[in-house]
């Protein structure tokens, strides 16, 4: 058994002291408020939360893995959460733009982009551009190469 | 069909024409979209390129920025090698441990450079707070501080 004052020496934190903290990503981005926090319910351990993003707006369920700190303001994340490239401009890497960001696709279980869903007025639907064509995903995204290196189509 | 004359310069096809460069996208390495080029800038001396001068549109100061500050150039845009401080103005400071501080309502640059010297800071109601730039941690969507600002003798009070 563990008594109350070895809690105390733990600095052992509560559901209180996490649920509605602003969640922050390694970029300084409020995503949200801390809306459920996930337990597995045979090792009782934290598997992860589930970030309210607002009125509107599709929650987001990030993994344990991905928190770095939970501090008295806030709940930190070691990573951007690939989601957030939606609504990003896409430029080659000699910054000719591409297209926005649609929508995109994750590797199971990752916060890798498998695909994105680009679509610009040069294209006549939206073009699926590989994740591994990207080179750095920023304010915007970056790909490898010049357009015509990459073969999009016109 | 042009004839070419020169001797110790770049060849014709090595080079491109700087007209085009007008009005392309100015990026930084991150993406941010810093402006267009309105004019480009040479020494008078050794006629070398010495700058651009960014537009940002309607309401917002011009920028030149030094050659030295140029990652890469090319007939779509110039790609900045680095993240231009004087446009942090108006983001969300947050300590280390996420408390929001407040926003920037000025920037004092180390001279012309892009080092920033320290920042002043605002939240409503509230006094504004300078903070020395040897404080911030990182700048991203929000200037983070270090765990060292919450030291009592960091403040400093306008």
């Amino acid at each position: 058994m563990i008594n109350l004052k070895q809690f105390n020496e733990l600095n052992a934190i509560t559901s209180d002291d996490v649920l509605g903290k602003e969640v922050i990503d390694m970029n300084g981005e409020f995503l949200g408020v801390v809306e459920t926090l996930f337990i597995h319910p045979q090792n009782i351990e934290v598997i992860g939360i589930q970030i309210d993003k607002g009125f509107l707006r599709r929650g987001l369920l990030i993994g344990k893995d991905h928190i770095e700190k939970v501090t008295p303001h806030a709940v930190f994340l070691k990573i951007k959460p690939a989601v957030s490239v939606k609504g990003m401009k896409v430029f080659d890497s000699d910054g000719k733009d591409i297209g926005t960001v649609m929508g995109l696709s994750v590797k199971q279980g990752t916060n890798e982009i498998d695909n994105l869903a680009v679509s610009s007025p040069f294209f006549k639907k939206k073009v699926n551009i590989a994740g591994d064509l990207i080179k750095f995903i920023g304010y915007n995204v970056f790909l490898t190469d010049k357009r015509e290196n990459l073969k999009l189509p016109d | 069909m042009i004839e070419v004359l020169y001797d110790k310069s770049a060849p014709l096809e090595k080079t491109f024409n700087a007209h085009r460069l007008l009005g392309s996208k100015v990026l930084s390495p991150e993406g941010l979209v810093v402006g267009r080029v309105k004019e480009i800038r040479i020494s008078p001396d050794d006629m070398d390129v010495e700058g651009i001068i960014v537009s940002r549109g309607w309401f917002k100061n011009t920028i030149y920025i030094g050659k030295n500050y140029f990652k890469k150039l090319s007939q779509e845009s110039l790609i900045l090698s680095i993240e231009p401080t004087i446009l942090i103005e108006g983001r969300e400071v947050i300590n280390f441990e996420g408390k929001r501080l407040g926003k920037i309502t000025r920037i004092e640059r180390a001279d012309t450079t892009n080092a920033i010297r320290q920042i002043v800071i605002k939240r409503m109601f509230h006094q504004e707070v300078v903070i020395p730039g040897k404080f911030i941690q990182g700048i991203g969507k929000s200037v983070i501080l270090k765990e060292s600002y919450d030291k009592p003798e960091a403040v400093q009070r306008t």
